[in-house]
């Protein structure tokens, strides 16, 4: 199994002493009520609700960009419950998937785009393939892939996937590496790029002005200015 | 203690964008990063007591007014482009609702599913579309649950929410 390094910029990830890896660009709502367990990586744009109820995430857990993770809620005794969610170890999350489980196992691998609706149980060693939605209260079993509009059983799993997926989550985390290159270059070349995004709104630099007209739509501030 | 919602103050996070010619009523709850904007400057009307999610998108595409109605339930990631939304509805997570689509009193809007152009849901109207088939048919049940829920659920957002998040001021 190989996997290409993913590089980040160690200034948008914070770094705890645990080797949780969270970035600066998602939003963790009550944070004394989420505990990270060691080793997860939180990329940018990732909402987690801890404010609704504790949320509590293992060790290894992986969760991609624009997810969102909520506790679910449930009618009890005349009021409303927010119910507490546990992900489990070596968990990985794809993008723009919406989780509002009560709560997943260990070794899960959750597509892009699914959606995990309210109090839904996923057991140890499942799959939920991309794009799936799976309906209120569903329990997947261990070792089963669920997917589907609405989510429903599609296969068993091998025996060795609790390995892959310790595995898998390992080198994810491994190839998670700062960016090796020193932060000096961007910063310069953000500088550089300043000035020529300024230009046309200032409209005083002569190069870009000509080109403008011949592209239209984009760039329509600078038209009237030559007229 | 306040049993029966309308609640004085609407909730609205920090991290919403909502543009100008937009109005909200009493007891209305927005979670972070939702958003509700108008493209030609045209006035969204939304009710009281609605729950708007994180990642909705409410949009005016049109230039006539967008009017919500009251107790809706917008979950997360759903897109709202339609002219007119009426009372005790839920659109639930992910679901696209797009324009000329005009939605009635007590419909429900399943996870995932797209309603075109054009389609008009009546009252108590349930909305699926699945893999193998588009459901359309009207049913009290979904939207009786979610009105058992809905007071409830407003009372209990509304007392935590102001504990872990900055609130937008009133405009």
């Amino acid at each position: 199994m190989q996997e290409k390094p993913r590089y980040y910029e160690k200034s948008q990830y914070i770094e705890t002493l645990n080797g949780n890896k969270v970035s600066k660009n998602s939003m963790l709502c009550g944070i004394m009520n989420i505990r990270l367990h060691g080793k997860t990586i939180i990329r940018p744009s990732v909402i987690i609700r801890g404010d609704l109820a504790n949320v509590n995430i293992g060790r290894l857990t992986i969760i991609s960009e624009g997810t969102v993770i909520r506790p679910s809620y449930k009618k009890f005794k005349g009021a409303i419950m927010y119910l507490p969610l546990n992900i489990g170890d070596h968990v990985v999350v794809g993008e723009g998937s919406v989780i509002s489980a009560a709560s997943i196992g260990s070794y899960v691998q959750i597509g892009k785009n699914c959606v995990i609706s309210k109090r839904c149980i996923l057991k140890d060693c499942c799959v939920i393939p991309d794009d799936t939605i799976l309906a209120p209260d569903t329990v997947v079993p261990p070792f089963t892939s669920y997917g589907g509009n609405p989510g429903v059983y599609q296969e068993d799993l091998p025996d060795s996937f609790e390995q892959y997926q310790k595995e898998y989550t390992t080198l994810l985390y491994e190839n998670f590496i700062p960016n090796p290159t020193p932060s000096i270059p961007t910063t310069s070349s953000t500088l550089k790029l300043l000035p020529t995004q300024t230009s046309p709104i200032l409209t005083t630099s002569r190069t870009t002005t000509p080109i403008s007209p011949l592209s239209p739509g984009n760039t329509s501030p600078p038209i009237p200015s030559l007229k | 203690m306040s049993q029966s919602p309308p609640f004085k103050n609407t909730i609205i996070c920090q991290d919403c964008t909502i543009n100008n010619g937009v109005t909200i009523g009493h007891g209305t709850v927005l979670h972070p990063k939702a958003s509700i904007t108008t493209e030609h400057g045209a006035p969204i009307e939304i009710g009281e007591s609605n729950i708007i999610e994180e990642f909705v998108q409410i949009i005016n595409r049109s230039k006539e007014k967008m009017i919500i109605g009251s107790n809706n339930l917008f979950e997360v990631g759903s897109l709202i482009e339609c002219k007119l939304i009426g009372n005790e509805n839920v659109i639930e997570t992910k679901s696209k609702v797009y324009r000329d689509v005009v939605i009635g009193n007590s419909c429900v809007i399943s996870a995932g599913s797209i309603v075109p152009e054009n389609e008009i849901l009546d009252d108590n109207t349930v909305y699926s579309v699945t893999d193998r088939n588009r459901l359309k048919f009207t049913s009290p049940i979904p939207s009786e649950s979610h009105m058992s829920i809905h007071p409830g659920h407003l009372e209990h957002l509304h007392k935590t929410l102001p504990n872990f998040h900055n609130m937008k001021k009133n405009f």
